[in-house]
């Protein structure tokens, strides 16, 4: 171990080279163990030694990982950024390790991770970040380090659980491990290697069969440790009852959560993040709500008038508005009447006379049509003040007061067309956009003659402009808003 | 959000295409009957404008149910329409599903603290969305997250819709005025008819041009 332990010397020392550091740190910790030491003395001893030796990011970087072994568990959960989303992988990773307990102690092991409360975590990723960047590390490597490393404190948890092992201490346990690590007499790096990428995925993608599959791996290097056996079998056990002990472990975890604060070193068990549930219907439960606020903000930004925060009361905006537009296709597809007797000429095969005609061939003949056109219009004058106008300005006709009717028919007696095609031009002016216009100016020639402007007047209606009916049309599109 | 470009040009094809298979000519049709024509042929270039989304299926499935669209549809959809109105067994599985579930719970919990809040706001909320799958077409058939976003997309083709109507009617209208500005200068029906394809192209243009400035 001493070429590696050299290797370390170096601060832009590879996160290989900070694994082996760890190892060698476990397996100086061993050595002085077989030695006869004092358990206790170890990790003070241990790892300083080895401190001399290594570089001063190192250093800082292993004493943090030691000293907040329970914390890293968190800040696992943390950084398994890129390889699923945080918090998903973090109840993931507590459920998984609420699966590998024991069942006496539901969350041992787990808890410890997440014992300490999301106030510590931050402070802690930040420095544990620090200095992976300082060592230079990629990042997936650090993880997998730290993955080897919890599960070594993992491993630790069980034994005190079982009653074997002689450290009771978080810390001290970790001394443990590389008793379990060391013993293997294998080659250093290999094994880690190996295990980096199953390891780690044994973590992240929780209970049941990928749980088995990392707590093998782990059997390998362990298997000769005295301790590994029964844990191994007892991690698989407890795995297979996983599932239920999630549920269990979350309850306890989610209720001891609320209480917030650090437990002491003997309490194990499993503590969620403040807020958050390690149960998997629950992590489906919030995914569906964010995608739900997500579709919901966008809805916002399309609707008008949706400044409400409320969730009832935005689907109400959206009920309205999508009612609104309905009833707008509606109106247009009704006013189009004008527009789409004009599209025929344009449009179809010609095979009646031209439109140009069309417009004042329906003035012309005056006496059917406009019986024909009167019925129609109180017709829909009961439905829809705003579609009768509508209907009849298609037509190239307005409705208005008799008095003004009176009023323009004497006016045309003596005829001022200009008069009568301004009157009739502004009463074409309509928020709809299709006036009489087109029809105006045909409609002053056939109405200097007496039958026509009864015939206008005979359509009065309580609006007295076009105006009015530009604002007839725009209440009857506006009035399913209100 | 806005509807691309790409829509708006399919949707404008459509709906004059739309106009041509309903032969508007005809003036005895009374108005009624050419409201619906030209809301269908709306709605149908909308849908096919749009192309294959959950909201567009069951629009055409819910206009074909009435007899008179059927030969329209058939028209405009042409090998399509067989494949887009089959009936669709899961979606109607669905809502059978719920309204049993619906009401075996009613049956059995009957009037259970009504006075919660939770519960409470959570009905109010059920009930609008109850009311907006009514609203979208297809909407039946949808689950909350999915009924919204098919509100959103169905939102955004009614706005455009909306928008490209009222262009095209004031395209129509200038068009028709320069018509008779013409017509009473120009020779028969020849002239007009001439006029005919290069005026929809225009129209399209011009429609194209209006709804970009807005």
């Amino acid at each position: 171990m001493q070429p590696s332990s050299r290797e370390m010397q170096g601060m832009a020392g590879s996160m290989n080279g900070g694994i082996s550091h760890s190892v060698a740190v476990a397996q100086i910790a061993l050595r002085e163990l077989q030695n006869g030491h004092g358990g206790r003395q170890i990790p003070n001893s241990g790892p300083q030694a080895s401190f001399d030796d290594g570089a001063s990011g190192h250093d800082d970087f292993l004493d943090q990982m030691l000293s907040s072994l329970p914390s890293s568990w968190a800040e696992l959960g943390n950084l398994k950024n890129p390889w699923d989303p945080p918090e998903a992988g973090q109840r993931i990773f507590g459920a998984g390790l609420a699966g590998e307990t024991s069942p006496e102690e539901p969350s041992a092991a787990a808890a410890e991770g997440m014992r300490y409360p999301p106030y510590d975590e931050s402070s802690l990723l930040a420095n544990r970040l620090r200095q992976h960047q300082i060592s230079g590390g990629s990042s997936p490597n650090g993880k997998a380090m730290m993955v080897h490393l919890d599960h070594q404190s993992q491993q630790q948890m069980l034994l005190p659980s079982l009653g074997r092992s002689p450290v009771a201490s978080g810390d001290s346990g970790l001394l443990s491990l590389p008793l379990t690590l060391g013993t293997g007499g294998y080659d250093v790096d290999a094994p880690f290697k190996s295990l980096n990428p199953t390891g780690g995925e044994g973590l992240f993608n929780g209970l049941g069969g990928p749980l088995h599959r990392a707590q093998s791996a782990f059997g390998h290097p362990q298997h000769q440790g005295g301790a590994s056996m029964p844990s191994q079998n007892f991690t698989a056990a407890a795995a297979t009852g996983g599932v239920g002990q999630a549920a269990s472990a979350s309850a306890s975890a989610s209720a001891s959560a609320s209480a917030g604060g650090g437990t002491g070193p003997p309490r194990q068990k499993v503590r969620a993040r403040r807020g958050q549930a390690t149960d998997p219907h629950s992590i489906a439960e919030r995914l569906r709500r964010e995608r739900i606020a997500d579709r919901m903000k966008a809805l916002q930004e399309l609707v008008p008038n949706a400044n409400k925060t409320d969730k009832a009361s935005m689907l109400d905006e959206i009920i309205d508005y999508v009612k609104f537009l309905q009833l707008q296709v509606k109106v247009l597809s009704m006013s189009r009447l004008g527009g789409a007797a004009a599209v025929a000429p344009l449009v179809a095969d010609m095979s009646s006379e031209g439109q140009s005609g069309a417009g004042s061939g329906g003035a012309n003949s005056s006496g059917d049509t406009l019986t024909v056109t009167e019925h129609q219009v109180a017709k829909l004058m009961e439905e829809d003040m705003g579609s009768a106008m509508q209907y009849l300005q298609g037509k190239g006709l307005c409705l208005m007061p008799i008095s003004l009717a009176s009023a323009i028919s004497t006016a045309t007696a003596c005829p001022p067309r200009p008069l009568s095609s301004s009157s009739l031009s502004s009463a074409g002016a309509c928020h709809l956009g299709h006036g009489i216009l087109p029809g105006g100016p045909h409609l002053p020639s056939p109405s200097g003659d007496a039958p026509a402007s009864p015939g206008v007047s005979a359509l009065t209606a309580q609006s007295a402009m076009a105006n009015g009916a530009a604002e007839a049309a725009k209440e009857a599109v506006t009035v399913s808003k209100a | 959000m806005r509807a691309s470009s790409r829509f708006k040009s399919v949707f404008l094809e459509q709906m004059l295409m739309g106009f041509q298979l309903s032969g508007f000519p005809c003036r005895t049709m009374s108005l009624r009957a050419r409201m619906q024509a030209i809301k269908l042929s709306a709605d149908v270039a909308m849908a096919v404008a749009r192309g294959s989304r959950r909201w567009t299926h069951g629009l055409i499935a819910h206009l074909s149910k009435k007899e008179d669209n059927k030969s329209f549809l058939k028209c405009i959809l042409g090998k399509q329409y067989e494949r887009l109105t089959m009936p669709c067994y899961s979606s109607w599985k669905i809502q059978r599903c719920k309204t049993i579930l619906r009401r075996s719970f009613r049956e059995r919990f009957g009037k259970q603290k009504p006075a919660q809040a939770c519960t409470l706001a959570r009905s109010l909320v059920k009930k609008r969305a109850q009311v907006l799958k009514r609203l979208v077409p297809g909407g039946k058939a949808m689950d909350g997250y999915s009924l919204l976003d098919e509100t959103m997309d169905y939102v955004v083709c009614l706005q455009a819709q909306v928008d490209l109507m009222r262009h095209l009617l004031g395209a129509f209208e200038a068009s028709k005025l320069r018509a008779q500005t013409k017509g009473t200068s120009s020779q028969g029906r020849k002239s007009i008819k001439d006029e005919t394809d290069g005026n929809k192209k225009d129209l399209i243009e011009l429609c194209m041009h209006l709804s970009d400035n807005a």
